[in-house]
């Protein structure tokens, strides 16, 4: 029901928003995930309607609304400072929306108590939002911009204002009261276990352009680029080439070499998640290879082990505490991976 | 909301509207009149001229502008270096009842009728004054006119000393106290803290406080006029003597000029040079 | 060392004293006068007085001037800081919110009464509306206590529209609010402080601005300092002080209600007293 056609935004000749397209469905929770600087603000402020583009189209339900002024575009937001009246109670707050509608007394109180009990605020409709804690005034926002029954809901960075313990928590709290209000939604944020946490497909953004858009499990295990490969989850990565000759043979630059899966275009590497490398090798297994311990660090239930590869690479993988025939530092040992695992990616392309 | 061209020009209007009627209008209405000849005792309506202005050249009307200058000088460093100890007090004391305390005083004094105040000076340091004495401290009596200077003097600093002080409280409030700790944390004693490291912060907000007492010495009216004893006159009140007792209108409204313009320059100007000559935190 | 300790330490407390005897010297004054004004002997004598009464007091209310000369202060004080509010808050919503080439040069154009001394306003007015027939000493009076007090108005609620962040008033309008619904429902009930801080502000400078109103009173419309002026410059009677002290207790009740509205701290963050 939200339609991103060749979305562009430039300031100056810096082009924030560099041709987005995209489509949401209705009910959808998509997550657009990047680094600071990406675009993905931008964007999302081009969709509320305060920020004009620069080319392209915005559509709502099939029509366009990229010039229409924001308040008329049924189009609710969620800030990341939460933007909550100070002058005015919760209630009165949530009821904003509900007034400008012109919604009559009765039914305002009866959607305000339904959409308190939703977010599980019960009990604060006189609170100012100085007396509220952190979380608290979240769930006041969305429940403010739930109130007017918008089409979509747009959410900039709903949890960075919180504390990493709160965060968690809250994940899991708001993924379930977007899913029980039904309403399409578009989560900002850079955080990208926050956007694995919300969303049935993350839009990864990178300098103003997507990169990659999938569901999480997808973009995990098959990264279109380095960028969605380093960005998901941790990649070892390793620069090189395809051997002439040979689409399954991979020189990488510290002159290893890896039996791979996969196609890319050139430019390519190799991205291995760190999980897929076994600790000892098999005359059997094909990738082997030789390493060094060189430091260990505990973390409690996992030990990080820095290793250095043959031709001085240097990794780090994660072991679980609980292995009873744990490395030492300066053993050496085998490495090795399945082909299976190690996948051909496309490099980043510069600029 | 997008940033741009303002849609609502509509709400400017009023105070446009105002500043136009009331001031600006009037100022070029006094450009006007202040080249106007003055003639046998009246001014005429037509005809224009400098002499009003090269009039003021002469060294007994040139005298005024100096000595109006030389007491905005001199109050304005006093009032920098009385307030000072005041304000810092203010800034960083950690009772907050002590600082609302001088706060309220300062605001307070601000928003007492000036006129009052003078008063008040005039029947304290006056011949039947429970201070009289105090003007023979400079080997004056309190009765003899000599003694309007000090007056002035007085009287100014009652009337900048607030102001001083509330701008060098907002100054002092900006300067990181994390600073000092550090300064003093390496050794350095507090004369040293306060030479090498708060003077050069404080610099551009000292200069700022300065300047506005400055300007507002030199634009006052009500003190020499009830403390100067005819003695004592600023530009101001050479202005008002100009047109009400001998109604030479040019004059009068040559002087308010060149006082436009002086203060102007005064302002603006060594507020720029300023900010040249010390980058850093803007002026408070 | 030691040396370099005490010499530290006596700074420290020289200069608590230096500022203990600038507030003595500030007040003092003003508390001697409020002494005089209950002096019950006829002319100024020596202090302290050696009999008390209240008939500079009675002198004051009883006495047509002084009453003329409060009511014309007071309905111009009024006034003038009725219009200057209202004027002054539209200008600063509008500095507030607006990105344009020009709009520092404005916001300094708006500043500029505070830097112009006020005989030059009072003169300069006094010939312009009489040169295009506005005749009624009142009006002439009002306009340049508008004029006057203008800067300190907006100063005051830009000061603190600044402090809104733009995320509230987005917030409003996403929620369906137009942009004017937004102003009222949301800017300007936060700026109230700055615009409460400035209408202070502005009728306190109004009732004490003499220079002005020297020039454009008349025999008829006098504002109260203007009367005081005249009684100093004739003799330094007692009842100028009871006028004075008169003024304090103005003083104080302004004092205590700002507190008790708005908090002293948060006048101070208006910046109304700075350039």
């Amino acid at each position: 029901m939200l339609e991103l056609q060749g979305l562009t935004k430039s300031f100056g000749d810096q082009r924030a928003v560099d041709a987005i397209s995209l489509m949401v469905r209705e009910g959808e929770i998509v997550a657009l995930l990047g680094p600071s600087g990406c675009g993905k603000t931008t964007t999302l402020r081009m969709i509320a309607g305060f920020e004009a583009p620069s080319a392209g189209m915005v559509r709502l339900d099939g029509r366009d609304v990229t010039a229409q002024r924001p308040n008329q575009r049924g189009v609710g937001l969620v800030f990341q400072d939460y933007a909550l009246f100070p002058h005015m109670t919760v209630a009165q707050n949530i009821d904003y929306g509900m007034r400008q509608q012109r919604v009559p007394q009765a039914e305002r109180a009866e959607r305000r108590a339904a959409l308190m009990r939703l977010v599980r605020l019960e009990g604060l409709h006189a609170r100012r939002p100085a007396q509220l804690s952190g979380g608290q005034q979240q769930r006041v926002a969305l429940a403010r911009a739930l109130a007017v029954r918008p089409r979509l809901l747009l959410l900039d960075e709903p949890l960075s204002n919180l504390d990493a313990r709160l965060r968690e928590a809250l994940r899991g709290e708001l993924r379930d009261i977007l899913r029980a209000a039904g309403t399409t939604a578009l989560v900002v944020t850079h955080a990208q276990d926050e956007a694995m946490a919300l969303a049935d497909r993350i839009v990864v953004m990178n300098r103003g352009r997507i990169e990659q858009a999938d569901t999480p499990e997808a973009l995990y295990r098959e990264p279109a680029t380095r960028f969605v490969a380093e960005f998901i989850g941790r990649s070892l990565w390793f620069s090189g080439a395809l051997l002439a000759g040979d689409p399954r043979r991979f020189r990488t630059v510290e002159g290893i070499e890896l039996v791979v899966t996969g196609d890319a275009t050139a430019p390519c590497g190799v991205s291995i998640r760190p999980e897929h490398v076994r600790l000892g090798a098999r005359p059997s297994d094909v990738n082997r290879l030789p390493a060094t311990v060189e430091r260990v660090a505990f973390f409690g239930a996992e030990r990080h082990y820095g290793l250095r590869l043959a031709g001085g690479r240097a990794i780090e993988l994660v072991l679980s505490a609980a292995i009873t025939d744990r490395p030492q530092p300066g053993q050496a040992l085998m490495l090795c991976i399945d082909p299976a695992d190690c996948r051909l990616t496309a490099e980043d392309q510069r600029g | 909301m997008t940033a741009g061209a303002p849609r609502s020009w509509g709400l400017v209007a009023p105070a446009l509207l105002l500043l136009v009627v009331g001031l600006v209008c009037p100022l070029v209405y006094l450009a006007r009149e202040s080249l106007h000849p003055f003639v046998d005792g009246r001014a005429l309506p037509t005809g224009w001229t400098v002499t009003n202005y090269a009039e003021l050249l002469r060294p007994a009307y040139a005298f005024y502008f100096f000595d109006t200058l030389r007491f905005g000088l001199v109050v304005s460093a006093l009032a920098l270096a009385l307030g000072t100890p005041l304000a810092w007090i203010a800034a960083r004391t950690a009772r907050s009842a002590l600082r609302r305390a001088i706060l309220g005083l300062l605001i307070g004094l601000l928003f007492t009728n000036l006129v009052a105040r003078l008063y008040a000076i005039l029947v304290t340091y006056g011949t039947t004054g429970p201070f009289s004495g105090f003007a023979r401290l400079f080997g004056l009596s309190a009765a003899s006119p000599g003694f309007a200077a000090i007056l002035v003097g007085i009287g100014l600093l009652h009337f900048v000393l607030p102001v001083a002080a509330l701008t060098l409280i907002g100054t002092f409030q900006n300067l990181n106290p994390r600073l000092e700790e550090a300064a003093s944390s390496l050794g350095a004693p507090r004369w040293r803290v306060a030479l090498g490291i708060l003077l050069p912060l404080a610099a551009p907000g000292l200069i700022s406080a300065f300047l506005i007492t400055f300007a507002m010495c030199i634009s006052n009216f009500v003190v020499p006029l009830l403390l100067g004893r005819g003695v004592v006159l600023f530009t101001t009140n050479l202005m008002y003597v100009r047109i009400t007792e001998i109604a030479n209108y040019p004059s009068g409204a040559a002087i308010g000029i060149i006082m436009l313009v002086l203060v102007f320059a005064i302002v603006y100007g060594l507020s720029a040079l300023a900010r040249r000559l010390l980058p850093g935190e803007a002026t408070s | 060392m030691r040396l370099a300790l005490l010499a530290d330490d006596a700074a420290v407390w020289s200069s608590r004293l230096l500022a203990v005897a600038v507030v003595l010297f500030l007040v003092v004054p003003i508390a001697i006068c409020v002494v005089l004004s209950f002096d019950a002997r006829d002319y100024l004598g020596g202090f302290p007085p050696t009999a008390w009464s209240l008939r500079w007091y009675r002198a004051f209310f009883d006495n047509p001037s002084y009453l003329d000369g409060l009511v014309v202060s007071l309905k111009l004080a009024v006034l003038a800081t009725l219009i200057a509010v209202i004027a002054g808050t539209a200008a600063a919503l509008f500095l507030a919110r607006s990105r344009f080439p020009g709009r520092a040069a404005l916001e300094t154009v708006f500043l500029m009464p505070k830097f112009i001394p006020t005989v030059v306003i009072g003169f300069s007015l006094l010939g312009f509306t009489a040169a295009v027939g506005i005749r009624d000493a009142f009006t002439r009076l009002l306009i340049g206590h508008a004029v006057i007090v203008l800067p300190f108005t907006i100063r005051a609620a830009l000061a603190s529209l600044v402090g809104i962040r733009p995320s509230l008033v987005e917030a409003a309008v996403s929620l369906g609010a137009s942009e004017r619904r937004a102003l009222l429902d949301i800017v300007v009930p936060l700026a109230r402080t700055g615009i409460a801080a400035g209408a202070v502000m502005a009728f306190v400078l109004s009732f004490d601005e003499v220079a002005v109103s020297l020039f454009l009173s008349d025999p008829f419309t006098q504002t109260l300092p203007v009367v005081l002026i005249a009684e100093m410059r004739a003799n330094l009677n007692l009842t100028i002080a009871a006028v004075s002290a008169s003024f304090l207790v103005l003083t104080g009740t302004v004092l205590l209600l700002l507190d008790r509205t708005l908090g002293l701290d948060r006048v101070i963050g208006q910046g109304i007293y700075r350039t």
